[in-house]
Formats: structure tokens, C-alpha cells, sequence
């Protein structure tokens, strides 16, 4: 079933729809959000209120203007941001839970977790904007053209940011990251 | 190179969010679109009715007393039960006065009052009190006793009672089981 068959059924009540187009994006928008603020709370009001709004929003909504998961993290993007202005810009990283490891070896288990901090801090310290086009090019998977799009800019402008966000986690990784970072095929596209 | 970038990036791994999330948006979602609800048989399975707690209350307190009192066990000697009886028939040797004074009785008592209630047995023996047992057991009257449910009277002739079978001479003649101790 399509997206645009999808908000049709929403728009007459069909909750099985709906529920399909849940499963479908939530799990996307609330790992976005949650890379973006570094808050779970936060990341939970973010999905909460980008899917109120789409189901307020069934009828007017233009499958032909954009896709759904574009214009779905387009909103979870504009409410970070509302969000990030309510709460500052820096992250606060003693608030983001340490995942517990599935590691039995106390020294991988270490390492794991000194890599996985390290991962966090260097991507909480990108700029905004840095931070969402990594976020959205290497965690979702997005195409460059779909994040322009998201992100109300140009595709070039996109690529320039991603990039200067690499080289930003180069910096701030050192030996972890090797280099050169590797350009994907989606970016070259 | 290319898997060893991706690993490192997916080493940040993200908490899973609260379950409640769907319940919430899911929630949302019924609210603005309540058209399409659960069928009847759903909506009877599971309707709720708000009722205020006093009045909760009270019903669970009128619906205790009625059970306790539909449950109370019911007084056995019941004052209502009398016999009638119509002809006192003597085991033996009885001559035609006996009855004939039964009936005399029957004429000068009045219901109310079973003090009044004078007969002559059949063996010559003034009738006291002739009464209806509710119970098995057998009350020793001065003179003759009903017993039971049976038709059947104790008769006292001589020394000992004797039962004698009723053929109802004594019809009319009512007494009151509370007043024949």
C-alpha cells in the first residue's frame, strides 16, 4: 500500500492504516530526534506531536507535493528546533542513559561504551545544522536530494554541510575515525 | 573503510522509546476520527457506566441487606398452623357420647380463645387441649395430643397415652399451638 493510499485511509478513520503508517516512520523520526536534542523525553514529545499534527493535517496533505518521510521529518525537524530554542542548543549529555552493553568482556565492554560516548560527544558538538544532515544521511539512510528537501535547501548545500560535518567528526574522533571518510554512492548522486 | 565508518557511528545506539508513545498518539488519532468505532456488540461488551460513589455505595448496602434477609432461616413454629378436626373416634369400647360431646365442645368454644376448648376423650377422660404439631415431636397435653402431622391423637386412658386415629369430628375447633403448653 502506498503512503498516499495510506492518508486516505487515515482521513476516513481506518486505524489499522494509521497504525501501519506509525510502525512504518515512528521508529525513524524518534531516532532522528532523539540524535538531535540527545533527550528521550524530548524525542518522544517531538514524534508525539509531528504525528498529531499529520493526523490533523490528513486532508490537506499533498502525496504529489512531497513524499510522507520527507515531509514527516521535515516537521520532526521544525519541532526540534522549537525545541532547541526552548532548551538551548547544547546538548546535555549527562542526561543521554549509557546503553548497556551486550558484551560479556569487561574490556570490549569498555571499549564499546568509550566508543559509543566518543561517537555521541563528537556528533552533540556538531552545529545544528551539521548535526541533522549527518543524522539524517548516515542514521536514516536519507539521499541527499530528500534531506534538501527536508531541510528547505539546495542539494549542494546539503553536500557541503555533510562534508564539513565529516571532517568536524574527524577532528573530533582522531585515531577512531579512519581516513579518508568514504563518500557514499547516494551522496555522488 | 567504508563498513569500518558505518560501525563506528552505529555504536551510538538509541534507548527504545516508552511504549505509552503509541498509546498516546494512537489516542489522538481516535479522538479526531471517531467515526469509525467498534461494533455494537463491542461497545455493550464493554461500556461503563459512571455512577456516583455514594450511590455505588448505597446499592451495594440495599443489595447486602436483601441477601441477608433472603437468607435468614425462617422460625419453625409457625403460630398460624392449626388442625381441624372433626370425630374422636375411642380405640375401643367408646359409646356415641363422646362424640357427641366433641361436638358439644366444638359449639361452646370460640376460636380465639382455646381455653375454651373442653372435650371429653373417648375413654371418659376430660379433653383438654387438642392442638397441631408442627415438629415430630410429641407434646404431652393433660389429656389428648395431636401428634405431628399425622392424624393421629394421643389419648390418655388409664395411665398411658394410646395413639387413636382422628376422623375429623373435631372440624372447626382451632387452637393456638403458642397458648397449649
Amino acid at each position: 500500500m502506498t503512503d498516499a493510499e495510506l492518508i486516505t485511509r487515515c482521513s476516513k478513520g481506518d486505524e489499522a492504516a494509521f497504525l501501519t503508517l506509525y510502525e512504518q516512520y515512528s521508529g525513524g523520526l524518534y531516532r532522528f530526534a532523539y540524535r538531535i536534542l540527545g533527550s528521550r523525553q524530548m524525542a518522544e514529545d517531538v514524534v508525539q506531536d509531528c504525528f498529531e499534527s499529520l493526523i490533523r493535517n490528513f486532508r490537506r496533505f499533498d502525496p504529489g507535493r512531497s513524499a510522507l518521510r520527507t515531509y514527516l521529518f521535515a516537521a520532526a525537524r521544525n519541532l526540534a528546533g522549537k525545541q532547541f530554542r526552548y532548551f538551548g542548543e547544547e546538548l546535555d549529555l549527562e542526561q543521554v542513559p549509557d546503553l548497556p552493553s551486550e558484551s560479556d568482556d569487561p574490556l570490549l565492554h569498555l571499549l564499546a561504551e568509550e566508543r559509543s560516548v566518543a561517537v555521541r560527544n563528537a556528533i552533540a558538538a556538531l552545529s545544528p545544522i551539521l548535526r541533522e544532515v549527518l543524522v539524517l544521511f548516515e542514521y536514516e539512510d536519507l539521499s541527499i536530494a530528500e534531506i534538501a528537501e527536508i531541510v528547505a535547501s539546495d542539494p549542494g548545500t546539503v553536500k557541503v554541510r555533510l562534508h564539513r560535518a565529516r571532517q568536524n567528526m574527524k577532528k573530533l574522533l582522531g585515531s577512531k575515525i579512519p581516513c579518508p571518510i568514504p563518500v557514499s554512492s547516494r551522496e555522488e548522486s | 573503510m567504508n563498513d569500518h565508518w558505518k560501525d563506528l557511528l552505529a555504536s551510538w545506539e538509541v534507548p527504545e522509546p516508552d511504549p505509552e508513545l503509541k498509546n498516546k498518539v494512537l489516542g489522538y488519532y481516535r479522538q479526531q476520527f471517531p467515526g469509525q468505532r467498534p461494533s455494537t456488540w463491542r461497545r455493550l461488551i464493554t461500556a461503563r457506566i459512571p455512577i456516583p460513589l455514594p450511590v455505588a455505595a448505597a446499592v451495594a448496602l440495599l443489595l447486602v441487606a436483601a441477601s441477608y434477609f433472603a437468607m435468614r432461616p425462617k422460625p419453625s413454629n409457625s403460630p398460624s398452623r392449626t388442625e381441624t378436626v372433626q370425630t374422636l373416634q375411642p380405640p375401643s369400647g367408646s359409646d356415641h357420647s363422646s362424640a357427641q360431646n366433641a361436638a358439644s365442645v366444638r359449639d361452646s368454644r370460640s376460636d380465639a380463645n382455646p381455653s375454651n376448648a373442653k372435650a371429653i376423650a373417648p375413654a371418659g377422660k376430660p379433653v383438654n387441649t387438642v392442638r397441631s404439631q408442627p415438629s415430630q415431636t410429641t407434646r404431652k397435653m393433660s389429656t389428648i395430643t395431636l401428634q405431628g402431622d399425622q392424624e393421629t391423637i394421643q389419648c390418655l386412658t388409664g395411665s398411658e397415652y394410646r395413639p387413636i386415629a382422628i376422623p375429623k369430628i373435631y372440624a372447626g375447633l382451632v387452637f393456638n399451638p403458642s397458648e397449649v403448653r
